[in-house]
């Protein structure tokens, strides 16, 4: 499974149009591929040793079976629990919330919801990371999935990137948040 | 080996030396070289590593997120290493994810998979392949070619500051040790010059100089040490030469004498002999004439002849005796001793009427007392039997002050006589030497002075200016080794006269 989606990842462009599922599988390789280079904050009350840290998809699930390998792998020493959620839920310990498009009406809501919880944001709706989310999974013109990072909103929730994952992000600014 | 054998001693431990520096200076240069060859290359695979780590490190989340720009990127950055050649990442499948080539298209372009992991030299190249992995697990490889060219600039380099350590140190050895071998080779070649010296001069006093106190030192020391035994020898092998030459011509004068001894003895014996003889035929005529009167003038005839050989023959055996029998010798007043002497002559110095005249304080003897007594009567009779027609005889007796010596001392017995012709002077003292035959005596006398003279280490000589002159006679005698008995007559004259 992991050597079919490294093969994927360096496979050439996809035709979305065609093969939706195939954007997917490639978004969720790069859901799990992110948390091996993201460091959360250890604090009391945001985490919580007695559940297991999730990854939470919020709304609609457009991946499938084919996240669910992410339960199986490690991530820096961690292993993720899978959450699919109607609506937020602190009990879940959500350090990864995977917004779907279909919560695009009630995305405002949903980040300031989360502020100051710890929890990395990630969602492929356009213009995410310019609305105070923290990566944003962006299709360019070469079928290639492009990251979109908002560090202010990522350090604001004491969540630390990468450098190597931002030197193939491309960095926004807020949208009027500060 | 047989051109090493003619080298100098000289040469030598310049080549002794400068062989083993040149040695060590080679063995120490590669010994050095090979180290900074191990050194550079440990170095060289050290930080090739660390430089893949860090590509392969940076580049994780490029390899994992297809972004071969990003990685393209890292590999460019590993450019800045002067030696990379070339360098890749490949994806976990072995695909070619980004390469970087120095001169593009010229260069060795990466192998179209990942070689195994390691490192290595290759032809001219270090090659070095790691993996990429994130979370322990392996995502990709990284892959470096570096030129070795520092490494082999560096080498050269190496090589020809050791050719040139190596020259220099020969040549620091070389005027080192020709400067420092003379302290071996020079006492040793003084020897040799030496050595060759004496042998070609046949001169053992040379001697070789010692500089050093070490073997060689010793070695100078022996060698001197032999010459000086040779030369000893020699002088000790000459001197017995001379020696046994003079022995040589001793013997033959002695031979010579002894022929002369026996003609002259048997000359000597045989006119009494002859006498004899020829008083025995008359006596023989007078008794058948019955002439009573002639018988007893021929018989006292051949008495006196008979007496004259019975004299001869025993003052002959008293010369044989002469160091055969001696006297322990011992101290003597030499004034004693003349007294004596003159007191054996007294008849003959009565009867010519010789004032005799005896010096004090002369200085005591050691010798064989009765011998030396006889001495001084044979020189004194001798005087008194050559005194001629002096009117007022006199003999002197004294110690010859300039003459005394540590060695010898030199007394003198002197008259006013008729002197000797200096040709006679070695001649008086031969045997039956008689300058005048008109004179009394057996001439035996002054040999056997002579004789006792010199078995006691001493010396007899006369001195006179001629005929009429008068003579001396000296001898000496070794000092007697105590002090002389205070003798407090001053030159008192004995005077021994008659009518």
């Amino acid at each position: 499974m992991f050597l079919l989606l490294s093969a994927l990842l360096a496979a050439t462009p996809l035709s979305l149009a065609e093969e939706p599922s195939r954007e997917y599988v490639l978004k969720a390789a790069y859901v799990y591929r992110i948390t091996q280079f993201v460091a959360w904050p250890a604090e009391e009350g945001i985490v919580r040793e007695e559940t297991p840290p999730g990854v939470c998809i919020l709304g609609e699930d457009p991946f499938g079976q084919t996240i669910d390998y992410i339960e199986e792998k490690q991530s820096r020493g961690r292993r993720f629990s899978l959450f699919r959620l109607e609506t937020l839920d602190s009990s879940k310990n959500c350090r990864v919330l995977f917004i779907s498009a279909s919560e695009k009406g009630s995305l405002d809501e949903i980040l300031s919801d989360l502020d100051g919880r710890g929890t990395l944001t990630i969602s492929d709706l356009k213009g995410f990371a310019r609305a105070g989310g923290m990566i944003g999974l962006v299709v360019n013109r070469q079928g290639k999935v492009d990251l979109e990072v908002n560090l202010a909103a990522a350090e604001k929730a004491g969540i630390q990137i990468s450098a190597k994952l931002l030197e193939l992000s491309r960095i926004i600014e807020d949208k009027g948040r500060g | 080996m047989a051109a090493l054998r003619r080298l100098s001693v000289r040469t030598k431990p310049l080549l002794i030396s400068m062989a083993s520096s040149v040695a060590a200076l080679t063995l120490a240069s590669v010994a050095l070289m090979a180290y900074d060859l191990i050194t550079a290359r440990d170095y060289m695979r050290q930080e090739h590593e660390v430089l893949a780590k860090v590509i392969g490190d940076r580049s994780t989340a490029a390899l994992i997120f297809g972004d071969d720009e990003s990685a393209t990127e890292n590999l460019a950055a590993s450019g800045a290493r002067q030696s990379i050649v070339s360098a890749c990442i490949y994806t976990e499948e072995g695909r070619p994810f980004a390469t970087y080539e120095r001169h593009a298209g010229g260069g060795e372009p990466c192998p179209a998979g990942p070689p195994e992991d390691g490192s290595r030299f290759g032809d001219h190249a270090f090659l070095i392949v790691q993996p990429i992995e994130l979370d322990e697990a392996r995502i990709g490889t990284v892959y470096l070619r570096s030129h070795l060219g520092d490494l082999e600039n560096r080498s050269w380099r190496y090589a020809g500051i050791m050719v040139l350590v190596i020259l220099l140190g020969a040549a620091v050895a070389f005027f080192l040790s020709s400067g420092l071998q003379w302290f071996v080779s020079g006492p040793i070649r003084r020897l040799a010059v030496a050595a060759a010296a004496i042998s070609r001069e046949g001169d053992y006093s040379i001697r070789a100089l010692k500089t050093s106190d070490d073997e060689l030192g010793v070695l100078v020391d022996a060698f001197n040490g032999m010459l000086t035994t040779i030369e000893q020898q020699n002088l000790d092998v000459v001197a017995a030469n001379s020696q046994l030459a003079g022995l040589v011509d001793e013997l033959e004068a002695k031979n010579a004498e002894l022929e002369r001894f026996t003609y002259t003895v048997s000359h000597d014996l045989k006119s009494p002999l002859i006498t004899i003889k020829g008083f025995l035929g008359l006596l023989q005529k007078d008794a058948e004439a019955g002439d009573l009167d002639r018988m007893r003038k021929d018989s006292r005839r051949i008495h006196a002849a008979a007496d004259k050989m019975g004299r001869l023959l025993g003052e002959l055996l008293e010369l044989s005796r002469i160091g055969r029998i001696t006297n322990p010798p011992e101290l003597a007043s030499m004034s004693e001793l003349v007294a004596e002497g003159v007191e054996l002559a007294s008849g003959v110095i009565r009867e010519r009427g010789v004032e005799v005249a005896v010096a004090g304080d002369m200085p005591p003897v050691h010798v064989d007392r009765p011998r030396l007594i006889e001495v001084i009567q044979n020189l004194i009779e001798n005087a008194v039997k050559f005194m001629g027609k002096e009117e007022t005889p006199r003999i002197e007796i004294g110690v010859d002050r300039e003459r005394v010596t540590g060695d010898e001392v030199a007394y003198f017995v002197r008259d006013n006589g008729i002197g000797i012709d200096p040709k006679y002077h070695d001649k008086v003292f031969g045997l039956f030497e008689r300058l005048e035959t008109g004179t009394e005596g057996t001439g035996i006398g002054l040999a056997i002075a002579k004789k006792i003279i010199e078995v006691h280490g001493g010396r007899i000589w006369v001195e006179s200016a001629g005929e009429g002159e008068g003579s001396i006679f000296f001898f000496t005698l070794p000092p007697g080794n105590e002090s002389a008995p205070p003798g407090g007559e001053s030159m008192a004259a004995q005077t021994l006269e008659t009518s």
